[in-house]
């Protein structure tokens, strides 16, 4: 390329110049290929021989400017600067470091291929056991469809009998409800009806400020005939127009007489066509449990208001159908458990653990990271925590996304996302980058910009096998 | 519930008004002028006659220069003024006014000038019993007019200003409160006025101690329209109306997430301003330390009564129907102190920054490398996170001077200390970043963490080194470390400890390579009245922080470059960076506008904030590239390092909550024209330095308004989105997002103008519409101006320091040019010592180019030479180009390329610091 005496042109062909011009330091061509043994381009290469190492082209602006970047110095020859020469040091530096990371890769990759014939001992035990699951799951289906069946079987008299029952206790109720409402009636009327005249006046109501519901003003003489309808009321027509009326918000008034407790003239109120279902004994339960009974009326009312028993023949069909419903819901979940085995074992299976399956070690693991304030854990595939060592909770640093590392080998970085968000920030994430190890061990973890986390990570998993193959022949033809 | 609910509803407010949660400042925290009490009784000032008299019979000649005068106010007669009048050399006048016999002493602003002004004789004439008039200097007068008090300013028998004018001259002397036993009889509702004893704003409560002391004057710019300066705010070059709003407010505070296009106070105060019209500049400049409000007011001056008689000397004629000719009247008020004016009479942009600069001090030459590329973050984590972002810069072939560490390297904000398990080897970190030429700045506040085993602390409690409350003890406030205390700089004692606490011994873990950052020094204080300092605690010498408030941060960083300069005992040039500052602090600090924000309006804003610090005084200042809050988008972050390329302090620099933004991280393509904006800096390297060289010589600021090199062209007195760097270039900051084409008024009649990347050569006094692009960054080079450049690549300012240069020679319509060229070592003071630097001048006239030397005494050694000469605007192609140097004569090749009229004259060899000549035939 560059012949003392003739012309030279530019590699990249733009100019012819004189040989001269080559070296003279004033940049000729734009590709910098006319000095490659001075800085005076600003893109071009300087040759570092490097005797003893391995010889290197450095940017040319390296040249001259008073720092040493070639080991043999060759890069600061026509300065003042004393470049003291470490090409063979640095030779015997590079073959040393070269050499641990073949033993260690070598180690690694032993490890590695431990990982590998077991991963495909698992996995082929897994799939063996998913087949045995979905055989198993087939014939439990089955049984399920039995089960079913005989529940349905069983469920027709027991629905009948209850039925039954049901509709003889609506219709005992509907009276004793009809008898309690009259009494009510005739109670309040008398109580309303303080000058005994039979009829329930404007004035005698007004006296029941209570039942004023704008509560706004005073209870007026027209808000009072809006409730009664007329000046007076007669029983009937207090019974037909008035009691539904006021039962809700009437109050006795002060009177040495045991007020009727409000709730349950609600319950008692309610007309019978409300149907009481027969799975009403959470209800119950709930009136008895209510303390605010407090005549013997009507704790003899509540009482009263027990369903009464099952006849035998009713309890035996109960019983026969309790049973198959036992014995579907146990059936059921067996299927449930069996299809999330499955579940399970087949997300396990589709993790993509690597090229050979050498990452199928991590399924399931997770692993700690020691720093001044935080534990870091990240559990593979999953998702990354941060736990801070003076309490408060765990922030989620992201969850499984995606291996990211180069196209060469994706298997070198991993990457979890959508982490807690920060204040003013994004939300959290973490890139998990590996290197060869030993053993399965977090070296670091940083977070180098707000919220964004790296970790370091060594593992046999990412250990070569070409890093691992003495390297001799290759040590020749370089040094 | 309904809690949650308001909540999802604010954010989608906020959301739809595409408004960040937290991007504005919180104007509550700060007070407006009706807030605070001497502001709000001083602007409703405005008597119809001025109570001022100045008694003539008693004016006395101190020494020449300086004359003495009585001042009464009729209706207060007891209390007299004394009025000084200085006349200065550079066309400068200073007047004093103060009590004759205060009750108490007024603060008198010391540690802002640069040293006592020289005098000048001063002629006496018209000793009418009215008037007195004195010239003195060049071309400067005086008129001082006893009843009222009115003193005008001529300059080359120019009216340029007038002070009390407007009557607003409103002098508050000391006085005893009243239901005190002391109090006198004049005691009357006047002096027991709302805020005049005591003052609260939201919880804190301002005792007052001493009463209402403050000061108001109004200052008129006669025949002008146009003023500037008075920063810090983050508001226009060429001063609003404040008609409508409040005053421009001068007190040093840390306003969280500053809004901007407002008069409020920011990070620094200088009180002075300038107004410039196609006759003269000018400049007033107050020296006051206390929290000070300016109103500026574009108005009309009718010619009338007095008015009339002096018609002659205004520069322009009143017109004849209206009798009226513009002016801007100013008033001024502070909250106490004395009167101390400083009129600069100009008359031309030049002259103005070497007046100042004679008072206050100009910016000395910085270290090359500190006008170079600054990599910062809060945080760069631990060491390996600086060696990661070094070598993203090898990698990415970007060239960088210094990489930053900010608060999170100190061991809890303890500073001078480190973290040690971030930095447990800092001299070795040190090391390698200088390896390269390279160097390490680290933050050092001025609050002192209040920890007993904090040897600073722990020393600073024991001598009773902290500033005291108004009862006597130490003063307690938030910053970041929690509980901490502020050193009082103010005593000498205290300022010369804290300078040694610098000293490598003292602070373990620096190297001569680590230069320092004071942040949060106006002082931000989490929970003080207004995030800072109360006004009633004291400093030393008894005053209160009231009276010299807007000093502290500059005591700080004086006394950091004191430090520094001891530290290699005197020999290298310190570099600090401070964002609190005062008039004075351009002498040992460079300053940057804070926390702004990545937007695109504050790189918009970033250029007049940055020429408002320029043409007072502060030449070395920056905007944080990118923003500091939140994330710039690509093309914002690129048009920041374009436009901030061309700004004199070039740093990028992020909050911790942000996304990392170093310049690689944006594509291939975003790299790239990073880098390119990074090399246009450091090719223009050798002007910039020659540039600051001539700012310490002659006080002109390197970036400038376009009005300093056009002062006639009345097209660009308000221009704020071009700029000029030194006369040579002009450059037009792209700051809008997808701009694809700006409009650019040329200034100056017959001047040409040439895109430097294209050629493309523009007249003067024509508006142009300019395509751009991504790469675009529209610098245009004068015709008649020499730039030298270095076009090769290197890795640090440092490591190019002895490369060659290039000439670039823009020819005007005469085909003439000249320019300088300034050399030195780039870091020590040998140049002023031991005079080693070069200094040339460059002149191209007549087809011949001279280098000569502009300073015959200096001499500095360096093998640099001339590799490239390139001549634009060059009409034909020559036949031969010759150059002799000494006994010497080379023929050099030349090319010519004829479609962009540029002459390439290739490797004509001679060595920088020789005489030579190029012929061109």
């Amino acid at each position: 390329m560059y012949i003392p005496s003739k012309p030279f042109t530019c590699l990249d062909g733009s100019l012819t110049i004189p040989y001269e011009f080559v070296n003279d330091d004033y940049c000729d061509c734009k590709d910098g290929t006319d000095e490659p043994g001075t800085s005076a381009c600003p893109n071009g290469r300087f040759f570092c021989e490097n005797k003893g190492y391995v010889g290197s082209l450095i940017p040319s602006h390296f040249v001259g400017d008073g720092v040493c970047d070639c080991c043999d110095g060759s890069d600061e020859y026509e300065t003042k600067t004393v470049c003291n020469n470490t090409c063979f040091e640095l030779a015997q530096k590079t073959q040393a470091e070269r050499e641990a990371q073949r033993v260690l890769h070598e180690a690694g990759v032993a490890k590695k291929k431990e990982i590998i014939s077991k991963s495909i001992a698992i996995k082929s035990e897994r799939q063996t056991h998913i087949d045995e699951l979905e055989r198993d799951l087939q014939s439990v289906e089955n049984e399920l469809k039995e089960k079913e069946e005989l529940k349905r079987q069983a469920e027709i008299p027991e629905n009948q009998a209850k039925e039954k029952h049901q509709k003889l206790w609506d219709e005992q109720r509907a009276v004793r409800e009809t008898i309690i409402r009259n009494y009510q009636i005739r109670d309040m009327f008398a109580d309303l009806d303080t000058n005994g005249d039979s009829l329930v006046s404007i004035d005698e109501l007004q006296k029941h400020t209570e039942l004023d519901l704008d509560n706004e003003n005073e209870f007026t003489i027209e808000e009072v005939r809006t409730i009664l309808g007329s000046d007076s009321v007669t029983l009937d027509e207090f019974n037909t127009t008035v009691f539904d009326q006021i039962s809700n918000s009437y109050k006795r008034l002060p009177k040495p007489t045991t007020p009727i407790p409000e709730p349950t003239l609600d319950s008692i109120a309610t007309p019978s066509s409300s149907v009481e279902t027969s799975t009403d004994e959470k209800n119950m339960e709930s009136h008895d449990e209510t303390p605010i009974a407090t005549s013997l009326e009507h704790e003899k009312h509540i009482h009263d208001d027990t369903p009464p028993e099952f006849d035998d023949e009713t309890k035996q069909l109960i019983a026969i159908a309790d049973q198959t419903r036992t014995e579907f819901d146990q059936v059921q979940g067996k299927v449930l458990d069996i299809k999330r085995q499955i579940e399970d074992l087949k997300k396990q299976v589709n993790i993509d653990v690597g090229v050979q399956g050498e990452y199928s070690a991590f399924i399931d693991q997770c692993f700690d990271y020691e720093e001044r304030e935080y534990t870091y854990r990240v559990c593979m595939f999953k998702d990354a925590k941060q736990i801070p060592k003076g309490g408060g909770g765990d922030v989620a640093i992201g969850f499984w996304d995606a291996w990211t590392g180069p196209i060469e080998n994706k298997y070198l970085r991993m990457k979890y996302v959508n982490g807690a968000t920060c204040w003013n920030g994004p939300a959290r994430s973490l890139t998990v980058t590996f290197r060869c190890g030993i053993e399965h061990k977090i070296i670091d973890v940083r977070e180098p910009s707000r919220c964004e986390y790296a970790m370091i990570f060594e593992t046999p998993s990412a250990c070569d096998e070409k890093m691992a193959v003495t390297s001799s022949h290759s040590t020749h033809t370089e040094f | 519930m309904s809690r949650f609910f308001h909540l999802l509803n604010l954010i989608f407010i906020l959301y739809i008004l595409n408004i960040p949660p937290s991007e504005n400042v919180d104007r509550n925290n700060f007070k407006t002028c009706e807030q605070s009490a001497f502001c709000r009784r001083q602007r409703k000032y405005k008597p119809d006659i001025s109570p001022y008299e100045v008694d003539l019979r008693s004016m006395k000649t101190i020494r020449s220069g300086h004359l003495q005068f009585i001042l009464h106010n009729t209706l207060k007669s007891p209390i007299k003024f004394q009025l000084d009048i200085f006349t200065l050399e550079h066309n400068s006048l200073r007047v004093k006014i103060n009590e004759k016999n205060p009750i108490r002493k007024r603060y008198e602003v010391e540690h802002a000038l640069v040293g006592e002004p020289k005098l000048v004789d001063v002629k006496l004439t018209n000793l009418d019993g009215k008037q007195v008039e004195g010239s003195f200097s060049k071309s400067a007068k005086f008129l001082l007019n006893a009843k009222p008090f009115r003193l005008d300013l001529f300059t080359n028998g120019i009216f340029v200003m007038s002070v009390n004018s407007k009557n607003m001259f409103n002098f508050e002397h000391y006085r005893t409160k009243p239901g005190t036993n002391e109090s006198t009889g004049e005691n009357n509702t006047e002096d027991n006025e709302d805020g005049m004893w005591e003052e609260t704003f939201k919880t804190h409560q301002d005792s007052k101690p001493y009463g209402p002391s403050s000061i108001g004057v109004d200052v008129n710019f006669l025949n002008f329209e146009n003023v500037y300066g008075i920063p810090e705010h983050a508001d226009a070059f060429s001063l609003r109306s404040t008609h409508d709003t409040d005053p421009y407010r001068l007190f040093n505070l840390d306003i969280f997430e500053y809004d901007i296009q407002n008069p409020m106070a920011l990070y620094g105060s200088v009180p002075y301003m300038l107004a410039h019209n196609e006759h003269a500049t000018v400049g007033f400049f107050w020296l006051n330390a206390a929290e000070g409000w300016i109103d500026v007011n574009n108005d009309k001056l009718t010619v009338q009564g007095f008015f009339s008689t002096i018609a002659s000397f205004f520069s322009t004629k009143p017109t004849a129907d209206k009798n009226e000719v513009p002016q801007v009247s100013t008033h001024w008020m502070f909250e106490s102190g004395i009167f101390d004016g400083f009129f600069f009479l100009g008359p031309t942009p030049r002259d103005i920054f070497k007046q100042y600069s004679v008072i206050t001090g100009s910016v000395p030459l910085p270290p090359l490398w500190a006008i170079a590329y600054h990599q910062c973050r809060w945080n760069y984590n631990d060491e390996d996170d600086v060696r990661s972002v070094l070598n993203g810069f090898e990698k990415n072939v970007i060239p960088l001077d210094v990489i930053w560490l900010d608060i999170e390297h100190t061991h809890g904000k303890r500073y001078f200390t480190w973290d040690t398990q971030k930095f447990p080897n800092p001299e070795k970190l040190q090391d390698d970043i200088a390896r390269y030429g390279r160097k390490l700045v680290t933050i050092s506040d001025p609050h002192i963490k209040k920890d007993d085993a904090y040897q600073v602390y722990a020393d600073a409690k024991a001598l009773g080194y902290f500033v005291k409350t108004k009862d006597g003890a130490d003063y307690e406030g938030s910053c970041w470390p929690g509980a901490s205390m502020w050193l009082d700089y103010f005593n000498p004692d205290i300022f010369q400890w804290y300078s040694q606490r610098y000293s490598l011994e003292n602070y373990k873990g620096s190297t001569g390579n680590l230069f320092i950052w004071n942040d949060m020094n106006e002082p931000s204080v989490f929970n003080g009245p207004e995030v800072t300092f109360p006004k009633d605690i004291i400093h030393y010498g008894g005053w209160e922080d009231r009276d010299v408030h807007n000093l502290y941060g500059m005591l700080q960083h004086m006394s950091t470059f004191q430090g520094l300069y001891n530290r290699s005992n005197g020999h290298i040039r310190p570099f600090i960076l401070t964002r609190s500052f005062f008039a004075g602090s351009q002498r040992t600090a460079a300053v940057w506008t804070g926390d702004n924000a990545a937007q695109w309006s504050y790189l918009k804003i970033a250029t007049p904030m940055l020429l408002s610090l320029s043409v007072t005084g502060f030449g070395f200042s920056g905007a944080d590239v990118g923003g500091f809050f939140s994330n710039p988008d690509a093309k914002l972050l690129v048009r920041w390092y374009q436009a901030a390329a061309f700004q004199p302090f070039y740093r990028e620099h992020a909050h911790i909550d942000t996304a990392r933004r170093e310049p690689w991280l944006f594509g291939p393509d975003n790299t790239r024209l990073i880098r390119k904006a990074i090399e246009q800096r450091y090719n223009y390297l050798p002007y910039w330095y020659t540039l600051f060289y001539k700012q310490e010589k002659q006080g002109i600021p390197p970036m400038l308004p376009l009005w300093a090199n056009f002062p006639k062209d009345k097209n660009v007195f308000k221009t704020e989105d071009l700029f000029m760097v030194g006369n040579g270039l002009l450059v037009c900051p792209i700051t809008e997002a997808d701009t694809n084409q700006v409009s650019i008024y040329f200034p100056g009649e017959n001047t040409i103008w040439y895109d430097t990347r294209t050629l493309i050569q523009y007249n003067g006094s024509e508006t142009v519409l300019i395509n751009v692009d991504m790469e675009s960054i529209p610098v245009f080079q004068q015709g008649g101006v020499i730039i030298p450049k270095r076009l090769r690549r290197r890795r640090s300012s440092m490591l190019a320091l002895h490369d060659p240069i290039t000439l670039v020679v823009a020819l005007d319509r005469n085909h003439e040019a000249k320019g300088e060229l300034y050399m030195d070592d780039g870091y020590t003071y040998d140049y002023k010592h031991k005079r080693q630097m070069i200094y040339r001048r460059f002149i191209f006239r007549n087809n011949e180019l001279h280098s000569k030397t502009l300073d015959f005494t200096g001499k500095f050694e360096t093998d640099a030479w001339i590799e490239r000469i390139l001549i634009f605007g060059y009409p034909k192609n020559p036949k031969k180009v010759i150059i002799n140097s000494g006994d010497k004569q080379a023929i050099p090749l030349h090319h010519y390329h004829a479609e962009s009229q540029m002459l390439t004259i290739r490797r004509p060899g001679p060595l920088v610091a020789s005489d030579w000549t190029l012929t061109i035939t």
